[in-house]
């Protein structure tokens, strides 16, 4: 099995879904099938930063989105999870998608964004139960 | 486990402490001096009725939460109930309420803070304001950021304010003196007539309980977790109250209570010597925590009034939008927000004031809440079903009304003035915006028009003009809608629908239906949407031009989808739409999206619909082929309308082996669905053969769905039907659903 045979995508927002795909596209034939993760952050016990059902109708349309862009290309699955830690979310949700990686494009945050929302690519990378992949943003290089 | 329940995780030990942890923080840490001096120690009663009263309030709450357990609380309920004018009013007091009451906790939270670090007073605002500010401000804060906060910091804040209150307890209790307790003017200093005032200053110790309701969405088994969590924060908290002050008018005399940090001065008295000092610290901490948490779940609580506003349209979904980083609603929480300090700045020299104005506000919102349930009892909505029901109906929710309204009076007038503002502004602001956007009608107002000949006219008319726009024209007819998304196949889909409009006496709601087309970058996506409204309003000139020969009143709308046909089918139950005519191609187009993980689409259509296979066609000859059964009846009410609206001849096809007893069927079935002057034909043979040789030279087939669930299977692209694809006769697809269910009709 290829390390790119079934690619798990964390998808947080418009534009970083845009960014993903910039990202993605160079690999897109060696792809065989892609799994969009939303992941919506919940309190486990306290009041939710954001309503949920606000959260639910943001997901469902990104995710539309992204499957309309790549589902030309291969079998896409979009799925939202709910946790109240991201990055766990995201790997949960890779492993029991069956997964072979989880690709993802760093959202390039500054110093003081991380320290106050958390660094979900630090998370990813530090202790991966799958392999990760940190995609190279195209227009850099 | 579904993802349902997944996004639900307050359980219910998660739903008490958010009520509890909000109501003490005002009752216990801020409000027992004020209120003292202002009722004696008789205050104790101001106490335990305000309890009473946010009880039977907490009943009516439970029932309407178990039965919509919904984002919004209160507001949700009313606009339901009572529809969006009043939705208006519970919204935006709820809202101000939550904003009142988040200055209230901010400025006490100012009052314990000053006596740990002295503030300075600027310009025109005292030391306690100034703390309250720089608090209002972080409250404000930490919410626009969303802080990692989860759910066992709650719980654990909770406890340990409880055991706080706990060991304070058992000291205070030490030291009790009934003596001091009664003081020099017994119980009753200012006669009894100053309980009920005294419930009026401290019921905004009460607030709390509704916030459970307010995310009711998020409760694991509302049905069983919310009536629990709401009445049993109410019980705990009264019951707490009463014990607490009363200890603290044992320890300290009532007229000597602090007004600014009573806890903190009756620790002092209580605990002697060394350890004075360090329980005063912890009661301090204690009552930072506790005014801090109120005023966060309020902000939070806020966050989801003006969500589920957005979602029926009462206020611009702009402000509810998420923050791409922080994910939170960060424009909702910056408005709110900025009018917390607006009145901690304005009002805060006065504790009184908006504690007083948060009640009321809160008071005119239960009244309302009271009302909604009686008129969701009595209009027989089909789809109430309260898991918990309130006891002694109707006497409970009378009850409530009356309570509710009834403590304003003792709350003060320039209190009650300033709520009477906001309620204005919510009524105007439903005429000059509310009301051209909401798509909803509550129970009440269905319930007046359906009984027309039943109620006075003057009801009627009320009912009538205060119903959203949309809703106007309900009264005129049927409305069939049509949905459009490619130019090039739009005039013979508006032409149908015009006539079948035209014949039952209805209007066209024409529909521009956007998905994110497949061919388009997403990059290009949002600058697409900007063509949109450009393209719409060519669609619209178009379908208004095919429309004009059939001279019936034509309203447009774009829809934006994502997900396909299900929206289409919203939409149409939104606008409660009697007919949807669409296209072939564009519904299998549309369905091939559909299959996504969330999607779950029933096989129900909301109402009759009419598939075209978009060719251009001429109504002038419509065959019918039918053998009886489901949906032949809207297929001969289709073929009638285009008789009407267009002079069209009618053919009814059946086919049989027996001639004769065909010929019998047909006749029956033509004179019993009203086709007059029809050609009957009966074939033999294969049936799509048949079909396929009367096609040939009409213009237009009309087939009735031959089972439930066929529209949904072709848009769903499950199922292809070769007649709509080999034929080169126009062909309609149509499908009846069973029955339109109560629920159906009344909530769309």
């Amino acid at each position: 099995m290829g390390l790119l045979d079934h690619v798990v995508v964390p998808v947080a927002t418009e534009a970083d879904s845009r960014a993903t795909l910039r990202a993605l596209e160079p690999y897109l034939d060696d792809i065989t099938r892609i799994t969009a993760v939303h992941v919506i952050e919940k309190g486990g016990g306290t009041i939710d930063k954001a309503p949920v059902g606000k959260r639910q109708a943001d997901g469902e349309e990104l995710l539309a989105t992204f499957e309309a862009e790549v589902g030309r290309e291969m079998p896409v699955d979009t799925r939202i999870d709910f946790g109240t830690d991201v990055v766990d979310t995201i790997v949960e949700a890779a492993i029991d998608a069956g997964g072979t990686a989880i690709a993802f494009r760093p959202r390039g945050e500054s110093k003081i964004i991380r320290l106050l929302s958390g660094n979900t690519a630090d998370g990813l990378v530090s202790e991966p139960k799958l392999p990760v992949i940190a995609l190279p943003d195209p227009a850099q290089e | 486990m579904s993802d349902d329940e997944l996004a639900k995780d307050l359980g219910l030990v998660s739903a008490m402490t958010i009520g509890i942890g909000t109501m003490i923080g005002a009752g216990i840490f801020v409000l027992p001096g004020v209120a003292a001096r202002a009722a004696g120690p008789v205050v104790v009663a101001s106490f335990v009725i305000g309890g009473i009263i946010a009880m039977v309030n907490a009943l009516s709450v439970s029932e309407l939460g178990t039965a919509m357990p919904k984002a919004g609380g209160g507001y949700y309920f009313v606009n339901r109930g009572l529809g969006p004018l009043f939705g208006s009013i519970a919204g935006l007091g709820d809202w101000m309420g939550l904003a009142f009451a988040s200055a209230f906790y901010s400025i006490g939270f100012g009052q314990y803070l000053t006596t740990l670090a002295p503030m300075p007073d600027v310009l025109f605002l005292t030391d306690i304001q100034v703390g309250a500010l720089i608090a209002g401000a972080v409250f404000v804060a930490v919410n626009y950021i969303g802080a990692k906060e989860t759910g066992g910091v709650q719980t654990v804040i909770v406890t340990i304010l409880l055991s706080i209150l706990g060991l304070f307890a058992i000291q205070g209790f030490l030291s009790f003196d009934y003596g001091v307790l009664t003081g020099d003017g017994g119980l009753t200093p200012m006669g009894y007539g100053a309980i009920l005032p005294g419930t009026g200053l401290v019921f905004v110790s009460f607030l709390g309980y509704a916030k459970i309701a307010t995310v009711a969405e998020e409760l694991k088994n509302p049905g069983r977790n919310l009536p629990r969590a709401i009445i049993g924060s109410v019980a705990i908290v009264t019951v707490l109250y009463a014990i607490l002050v009363s200890i603290m008018l044992g320890i300290v005399p009532w007229p000597e209570l602090s007004e600014d940090a009573p806890l903190t001065q009756a620790t002092e008295v209580a605990f002697s010597g060394g350890l004075a000092t360090v329980a005063v610290a912890v009661v301090t901490v204690g009552a930072l925590l506790a005014t801090a948490s109120s005023a966060n779940a309020s902000i939070l609580a806020s966050a989801r009034i003006n969500f589920a506003m957005g979602r029926d349209k009462l206020v611009s979904n702009w402000l509810n939008e998420i923050h791409p980083q922080f994910a939170t609603p960060y424009r909702s929480i910056i408005l709110t927000g900025g009018m917390i300090l607006v009145f901690i700045a304005l009002l805060g020299q006065d504790l009184e004031i908006l504690a007083k104005a948060a009640s009321v506000l809160h008071l005119v919102v239960y009244a309302l809440m009271n009302a909604a349930l009686i008129v969701f009892r009595e209009a027989d909505v089909a789809d109430y079903d309260p898991d918990f029901e309130v006891p002694l109906y109707p006497f409970t929710p009378i009850a409530g009304i009356v309570c509710s309204l009834g403590l304003l009076p003792f709350i003060g007038a320039q209190e009650v003035a300033l709520s009477a503002v906001f309620v204005v502004g919510a009524v105007v602001w439903y005429f000059i915006y509310g009301r051209r956007h909401t798509p909803g009608e509550g129970a009440l107002s269905r319930y007046v028009r359906k009984r027309e000949g039943a109620m006075p006219d003057s009801v009627v008319g009320a009912a009538e003009t205060v119903a959203p726009n949309e809703a106007d024209s309900a009264s005129t007819g049927p409305t069939v809608m049509v949905a459009l998304s490619n130019p090039a196949t739009a005039s013979p889909l508006v032409t149908l629908a015009s006539a079948v409009a035209s014949a039952k006496g209805g209007r066209l709601l024409a529909t521009h239906i956007v998905t994110v087309p497949d061919q388009t970058a997403l990059s290009a996506a949002s600058e697409q949407r900007e063509e949109t409204s450009e393209d719409s309003r060519r669609l619209f000139d178009q379908a208004r031009t095919d429309a004009e020969p059939f001279e019936i009143p034509v309203e447009t709308r774009t829809i934006l989808s994502h997900q396909g046909v299900t929206e289409v089918f919203d939409a149409a139950t939104e606008h409660d739409v009697d007919t949807v005519v669409m296209g072939y191609g564009g519904t299998r187009r549309l369905g091939g999206r559909v299959e996504g993980a969330f999607e779950e689409l029933t096989d129900r259509v909301p109402c009759d619909v009419l598939v075209l296979n978009e060719h251009e066609f001429d109504p002038s000859s419509v065959l019918v082929p039918t053998a009886g059964g489901y949906s032949s009846d809207l297929s001969a009410e289709v073929a009638l309308a285009l008789q009407d609206a267009v002079g069209a001849t009618i053919s009814v096809l059946y086919v049989d082996e027996d001639r004769d007893a065909g010929e019998a069927f047909i006749a029956d079935w033509a004179a019993e669905h009203g086709l007059a002057d029809v050609e009957l034909l009966v074939e033999r043979g294969d049936v799509e053969t048949a079909i396929e040789a009367a096609a040939a030279d009409r213009g237009l087939v009309v087939i009735g769905a031959s089972e439930e669930g066929l529209v949904s299977r072709v848009a769903r692209g499950s199922l292809a039907l070769s007649v709509l694809e080999d034929l080169d006769t126009s062909v309609v697809l149509a499908e009846r659903p069973h029955d339109r269910t109560l629920r159906e009709r009344l909530f769309g």
